[in-house]
């Protein structure tokens, strides 16, 4: 067994995250941590992995990416002879808490699934745990944060109530658009969702947009095909695609692990494109494969996405107007802005930059409202603050790109 | 007395077996030679003969043995059997090292305990 290690180092995590943003913006680097990981987690080596230690030597501060892709990372190197002479017991702790974690999560969910069945209810499963049993993972490899299950929409009220009359089961309060979050025994943590992910609801859409939705189809059709797929490992991983893809922007954590689960499956861009074609989806499909570059060019399955993507011409006209506004908040993003996540989400629900920069506003102030413990004061100049931000920092950026623009312009005639 | 397997989940992960027990939560991990009990017994062979068949075999442990099959029985995981146990160890593999189980049974402490910084260095679900 090739053993390997690096060096040690005794700070306490929030300084070791402060001293990694301090390098970064130093020595800005090509390939994050994150990506970085996982490209040893689709192409593992030891000598990717010693790329990985060396930027992160005592396994601390580790990204929640990382945390995801360390297990599966650890049992591929393990299974190739690989063997981290320091942390090796760590990392394998990692993967049987998993692997712990998932099976307990498998066999509730799975008597939870089989009471429903038996009530009426019709429920799938999504995302992780799908995946895991779909395609046969090792539990130990996929990191879930909870149990995801999708009921016929024209169910979810009723199913909603049965499951919180079961004993033990409670709501967490967290009730969002297309899922609510309910708890079992302060263990098991249960995402109970109505839709597939936001945009299956034309009411989570800007007026006119259709993407997201395939034409013709409403939530209760959606249910339909998915659940006459069931079996079908391609419609398990397509709906966990478009889940973490519309959810997170491209250089989020699940948009990094949704490409390693797509390498992981090996299932060709074929199987799922008239899915995501249907809904308007394939330019956000090829800025998430864009935004990583040195993970697609690890994986002939995501290389083979990315080749087949780039043939805009055959985009529709919603693809088309998708893809501009996807370019305006690209744009936007590089200058640094600190965009959340709803960002990239309302540019895909189809919201032009004036009506995300309202959206923020408002979102602000909604959070900041909710929160007892933000003292008033503190409130009012969080929201004045974010108000400026979206308002006149984004105009006075507009004016000077203009001007910059229209300088290179006239520079360019005088030559 | 056979393992009542319809109650645990397990996994053989060639240097380790570890078992899930499903109503309880709890996490047993067998280690070194003491894998070729477990296996013997997740192959339906009955508990005595078990170890009288691993007493023979290199870097067996007596005490550790019996430790572990009674720990089985208090945890209600040994059953009389229906079946007729099976009878021949030929495809047992044991594996090398000394012979160690463990057995956590607190779940909430085993879920929340943290796998970088709560543990030693065996690693999860070993505290520090």
């Amino acid at each position: 067994m090739r053993r390997v290690s690096a060096p040690n180092s005794t700070l306490t995590v929030p300084v070791k995250r402060m001293q990694q943003r301090i390098d970064q913006r130093a020595n800005p680097t090509p390939v994050t941590r994150d990506a970085l990981l996982a490209q040893v987690a689709i192409a593992p080596t030891a000598e990717g992995w010693t790329a990985w230690r060396a930027r992160c030597p005592d396994v601390d501060g580790l990204s929640p990416t990382e945390f995801r892709l360390l297990p599966l990372v650890w049992h591929q190197l393990r299974a190739q002879g690989v063997i981290d002479s320091v942390y090796d017991g760590k990392l394998r702790g990692i993967h049987r808490k998993i692997w712990y974690q998932n099976r307990l999560r498998l066999n509730w969910a799975g008597r939870l699934v089989e009471q429903l069945h038996a009530a009426g209810f019709q429920v799938l499963f999504l995302k992780g745990l799908r995946l895991i049993q779909q395609f046969g993972w090792d539990p130990g490899t996929r990191p879930c944060a909870d149990v995801d299950l999708w009921v016929r929409p024209s169910q979810y009220a009723v199913a909603k109530d049965f499951l919180l009359n079961q004993p033990g089961m409670q709501a967490t309060g967290e009730v969002r658009a297309h899922a609510c979050d309910l708890v079992f025994n302060s263990v098991h943590a249960l995402d109970l969702h109505r839709l597939p992910h936001l945009l299956a609801d034309p009411a989570n859409h800007a007026r006119g947009s259709t993407v997201g939705l395939p034409p013709g189809q409403a939530p209760e059709s959606l249910f339909d095909a998915a659940w006459a797929q069931q079996d079908d490992p391609a419609s398990g991983l397509t709906l966990s695609l478009l889940n973490a893809f519309i959810h997170d922007g491209p250089d989020r954590r699940t948009a990094i692990s949704a490409l390693v689960d797509w390498h992981r499956t090996g299932i060709a861009w074929a199987s799922i494109a008239p899915t995501v074609e249907a809904t308007s989806l394939r330019p956000a499909f090829l800025a998430q494969l864009d935004a990583h570059p040195e993970i697609v060019a690890q994986s002939p399955v995501l290389r083979a996405a990315r080749t087949a993507l780039a043939g805009r011409s055959m985009w529709s006209r919603a693809e088309q107007a998708l893809a501009e506004n996807i370019k305006t908040f690209e744009a936007i993003r590089a200058q640094g802005y600190p965009w959340s996540y709803h960002h990239w989400l309302w540019t895909l629900a189809g919201y032009t930059p004036w009506q995300r920069d309202l959206k923020s506003i408002r979102y602000g102030v909604d959070f900041t409202r909710k929160d007892p413990n933000i003292p008033l004061h503190s409130r009012a100049i969080s929201i004045v603050r974010g108000t400026a931000y979206y308002t006149l920092h984004r105009r006075a950026s507009e004016i000077a790109r203009a001007t910059i623009n229209r300088r290179s312009a006239d520079a360019a005639r005088t030559k | 007395m056979l393992l009542e397997q319809n109650k645990l989940d397990v996994e053989d992960f060639g240097d380790e077996v570890v078992m899930l027990e499903l109503e309880t939560g709890t996490y047993w991990s067998i280690k070194g030679a003491l894998i070729g009990v477990a296996r013997a017994l997740l192959a339906s062979h009955d508990s005595a003969t078990t170890l009288t068949w691993w007493n023979t075999q290199p870097e067996a442990e007596t005490e550790v043995g019996n430790a572990f099959v009674q720990q089985l029985s208090e945890h209600g995981l040994l059953v009389d059997g229906d079946q007729a146990p099976n009878t021949t160890f030929a495809e047992i593999h044991c594996e090398p090292g000394a012979p160690r189980f463990t057995v956590q049974d607190d779940l909430a402490d085993l879920v929340k305990l943290d796998p970088i910084h709560d543990v030693g260095i065996e690693g999860w679900p070993h505290k520090a």
